[in-house]
């Protein structure tokens, strides 16, 4: 029922939610008599971890609609698109803009590479082959990783122009944290005029229906599935590399956890749905923020709060924020 | 009334795929629903059986209130139900696909299943009612001659036969056939017919079947629901639905 | 019982021979080669367990490393002596709660057993009413948890540092043991009417449901006796390495347990149990992999440290793509099978 109403209106659902958050800021802010400067940087920081949280989100949750399954690479083609612009700009002195970019161009690939060896030749395979595959993909790319590049931390470069601090008043915050949220709105207004205007993207949403029926209507389901790949990369690669600008330190595994959440992130906005791909993300972006911020003695716990979400959304509201029941074929 | 539906009704969305379904089926006897495809009558079937919960309405069994529960415990109370395309489980054989419907009868527990000591635990003496039971299930079908086949190697005709004894080795007092002569030729029809017949009579229960076979269903059925977009449009005995102008009208409409 | 066949004792006696075969091999071997067989065996008892949701139910679990970790500290909390603990815990005292209880190493095993399944059941309550790819997540996302947990619990389980000073488990005999008795339990529970209704509904759930059966009772009673195969198996893990910290049991340490149910055949004990030492004794062999090398004087340059884990990984994706059936598909080796009789299309089948 909270649903239906969250789903009419998209935007009065954001702002309840972020009403929500605000009220439970503030009551907390009072009680651990935090000040009013400091609160509100906490806030840029979680919408900004929210923002790179809906980035990747949307990955999971388009490959989730078309081909029902967990891409589990998702997390670690993140993780690559990271050592991608960390070579550039260390190795090939790229300024930042053309790393991004050629970051952004060579992801893909490895997402493209995935899909074409692990995933399509499973099509139609028992759905644990093809999850199993998916883990199997995941693990080769942290493995490749941890061999190609050592398991040692390596620095994310400086790059001051993201990093550098600005106040206002008197909060202060890396330009990242608002370039973030700016990237990802932008991203997410054209995807989904994308997806719902151009011929290509209802096509997309042919395929995520029934792939068969598309195939039937004359529909390239392996180049929409391959497109499908694309844009989720695309997005990591963004997502990541501003990841890095605002978390320094770059190991093969640090795309798990991140990789994790994300997934959450999707099923607790409702998997398939975009905007509900990214309300999970600000969930999840913000609530862990925040946490650590009002409760710093349980701080070492933060990992823990995205699937403390899952479960809660899971027995509330199975099929997520803004997704509809789906009754099984019989 | 063995069975009895009060204005059952069931919407997607904005679809109402059945809408006020009133069914009376008393003990015994076969009895069926009719109508073109999209009609709404496996949406039925899946609402007795409890795989949908209703919208609306109610579904009594035996005079209890049995909507929308669970369908193993709707199962337990007594109705069984095959598949309009059959779903054996593919890769067990005709006997592992029967006994494994005798489970819900199963009284020991899991501990007493797994350490299963003569005369402490009474689970070897029930796996052994289990066995007997399904043997005697496959012989009084004539499939004990494929009992240790894998099932999913039956021919087509036999695999509906293995259906029904999977739905029957349950003990149901009603069972429910989703399209049994689906993909039969008038002559396998025909035996179906006697089979189901003969089901009926030798495990005393009342049939419940869906059919797009109208030789099939004038022959064995008494009573005859005819359902179409949802609605029950006509009941009565065969001879009166075959002259029914509205049930001519709604078969020649779709096309059928 | 009348029919004590010839079948019955044929199985008692592999089961003696495999004891007495550990019991002598457990003196004539060195600790290196013991170790690694002990291992083997560890390895059996945790993918058999994980076989149980995966390959027998047809779920998809990833939270064995949880399980074990959970069955790993009861061991290390209750058996290191407790004249012993104080010097461990320098970062803060050990809870005085626990601090003076001691346990025998059966009794610490059992506890872990019991304690993961408990989680399981919790865990398992919500998340198995869903689709079946989300467990996958939710079981994953829990092992982190408890290995988040663990990390912080520094009164209870020293953080970070991890408990040193288990008594070290070397006993072949004890931990074969262990793995007939698992075995064993296992093949009674899966040709038992419950095993019949778990291979049911990973064949079809809706049909397992229209039979009868309750999806979410067996579902559930799957998960938790894995877990708790799963807990027993971690104990013995914790005490074979003697150490017992956060980090080994990172999420990852599953895979190694997917990969084995995969290569010895989602479906099948025996399998298992086969690609348990395949995989055990492949992954020390493949060590060589980590090692440089020198081929005719010249340095092969891909030698180098992660190799191993690439190979592993590779090989994993190999099974699965071009050998989805692994070793046994789903089925068993039995000694008709072992003699070859041709009867296969025949009569009999294996319990009757």
């Amino acid at each position: 029922m909270i649903g239906k109403i969250f789903r009419n209106n998209l935007t009065s659902a954001i702002l309840v939610i972020i009403l929500i958050l605000l009220a439970i800021v503030f009551y907390a802010a009072q009680i651990g008599h935090m000040e009013g400067p400091v609160l509100l940087q906490h806030l840029v920081n979680g919408i900004s971890l929210g923002s790179l949280f809906a980035l990747i989100a949307i990955g999971y949750t388009m490959v989730y609609t078309i081909l029902s399954m967990i891409n589990f690479a998702h997390s670690d083609i993140f993780m690559i698109s990271l050592y991608f612009a960390f070579f550039s700009i260390t190795v090939f002195n790229m300024p930042w803009v053309l790393a991004l970019i050629c970051v952004a161009a060579a992801t893909p690939l490895v997402g493209l590479l995935i899909e074409r060896l692990a995933y399509r030749p499973l099509r139609g395979a028992p759905k644990n082959s093809v999850l199993i595959s998916a883990i199997g993909a995941s693990f080769l790319l942290e493995n490749a990783a941890t061999y190609l590049f050592g398991g040692r931390p390596k620095a994310f470069p400086d790059i001051p122009a993201l990093t550098r601090v600005i106040s206002v008043g008197s909060v202060n915050f890396q330009v990242v944290s608002i370039v973030i949220p700016i990237i990802t709105a932008a991203i997410l207004v054209i995807l989904i005029n994308f997806i719902h205007h151009a011929k290509t993207g209802v096509a997309m949403r042919a395929v995520a229906k029934d792939y068969e029926i598309a195939r039937v209507m004359g529909v390239n389901v392996n180049g929409i599935i391959s497109l499908t790949f694309i844009i989720g990369s695309v997005l990591a690669a963004v997502g990541g590399f501003m990841w890095g600008a605002k978390y320094p330190g770059v190991t093969p595994m640090m795309g798990v956890m991140p990789g994790l959440k994300c997934f959450v992130a999707a099923v607790v906005g409702g998997i398939g749905d975009i905007n509900g791909a990214v309300i999970g993300g600000f969930i999840l972006g913000l609530g862990e923020v925040l946490i650590v911020a009002l409760f710093p003695g349980i701080s070492g716990y933060r990992d823990a709060f995205a699937f403390v979400v899952l479960i809660v959304i899971l027995l509330v509201r199975p099929s997520g924020i803004l997704g509809s029941p789906v009754a099984e074929k019989v | 009334m063995i069975l009895r539906t009060e204005n059952l009704t069931m919407r997607f969305g904005g679809v109402t795929a059945v809408d006020s379904l009133n069914l009376n089926v008393p003990e015994g006897g076969v009895f069926a629903i009719i109508g073109p495809n999209g009609a709404g009558k496996t949406t039925a079937f899946n609402m007795i059986t409890g795989a949908y919960a209703p919208t609306g309405g109610r579904i009594f069994f035996e005079d209890k209130d049995i909507t929308a529960r669970r369908p193993d415990a709707i199962t337990k109370a007594g109705i069984a139900r095959t598949f309009q395309n059959i779903r054996l489980f593919k890769d067990l054989t005709v006997f592992e696909n029967v006994i494994t419907a005798k489970h819900l009868h199963l009284k020991s527990n899991l501990l007493q299943a797994v350490f299963r000591i003569p005369g402490i635990s009474p689970y070897s003496a029930e796996e052994r009612t289990f066995r007997r039971q399904t043997d005697e299930l496959l012989e009084k079908l004539g499939l004990s001659d494929q009992r240790d086949a894998i099932s999913s190697s039956l021919p087509y005709g036999r695999q509906r036969k293995l259906e029904i004894a999977r739905a029957l080795a349950t003990e149901p007092k009603l069972l429910l056939l989703d399209e049994p002569a689906a993909g039969m030729n008038p002559q396998e029809t025909e035996e179906l017919a006697r089979f189901i017949e003969r089901v009926r009579n030798e495990f005393r229960l009342t049939i419940l079947l869906i059919e797009h076979h109208m030789d099939l269903v004038m022959d064995i059925s008494e009573y005859i629901y005819v359902m179409d977009f949802g609605v029950n449009i006509a009941r009565g005995a065969p001879a009166e639905i075959q002259g029914d102008p509205k049930v001519i009208s709604a078969y020649l409409g779709s096309g059928e | 019982m009348k029919n004590i066949n010839g079948k019955t004792v044929l199985t008692l006696g592999v089961i003696a021979f495999t004891l007495i075969l550990a019991f002598i091999l457990n003196g004539a071997l060195d600790s290196y080669v013991r170790r690694i067989l002990n291992l083997c065996a560890i390895y059996a008892i945790i993918s058999l367990s994980l076989n149980l949701v995966n390959g027998f139910t047809g779920m998809f679990s990833l939270g064995q490393a949880g399980f074990m970790a959970i069955g790993a500290y009861a061991v290390a909390i209750f058996t290191v002596p407790a004249e012993l603990r104080a010097s461990g815990f320098y970062l803060e005292p050990m809870m005085p709660l626990l601090a003076n209880i001691e346990l025998p190493l059966i009794a610490a095993l059992l506890l872990g057993g019991l304690l993961a399944a408990l989680v399981a059941f919790v865990i398992g309550f919500p998340v198995l009413r869903l689709r079946g790819d989300y467990l996958a997540i939710a079981t994953l996302g829990f092992s982190e948890i408890i290995r988040i947990l663990f990390t912080n619990m520094q009164s209870v389980t020293n953080g970070a540092l991890g408990i040193k000073n288990v008594p070290q488990l070397s006993n072949m005999f004890l931990i074969y043991l262990a793995a007939v008795i698992t075995i064993a339990l296992l093949h009674l529970l899966l040709t038992s009417s419950y095993g019949r209704a778990l291979k049911a509904i990973r064949e079809d759930e809706i049909v397992a449901e229209a039979m009868g059966i309750n999806l979410l009772k067996h579902k559930l009673a799957a998960f938790v006796i894995s877990a708790f195969f799963a807990g027993v198996g971690g104990g013995l893990y914790g005490a074979l390495l003697g150490t017992v910290d956060p980090k080994n049991f990172i999420f990852t340490l599953t895979y190694n347990f997917v990969l084995i149910i995969v290569l010895g055949g989602l479906g099948s004990i025996s399998g298992t149990v086969i690609a348990s030492f395949i995989i055990t004794i492949g992954m020390e062999w493949l060590r060589f992999f980590d090692e440089p090398l020198k081929l005719f004087g010249i340095e092969i340059l891909i030698f180098r440290p992660g190799l191993r884990m690439v190979v592993f990984s590779v090989l994993l994706m190999v099974i699965v793509l071009f050998f989805q059936k692994g070793i046994m598909g789903q089925r068993e080796i039995s000694f008709d099978m072992l003699r070859r009789i041709p009867l296969r299309f025949g009569k009999r089948r294996e319990d009757r």
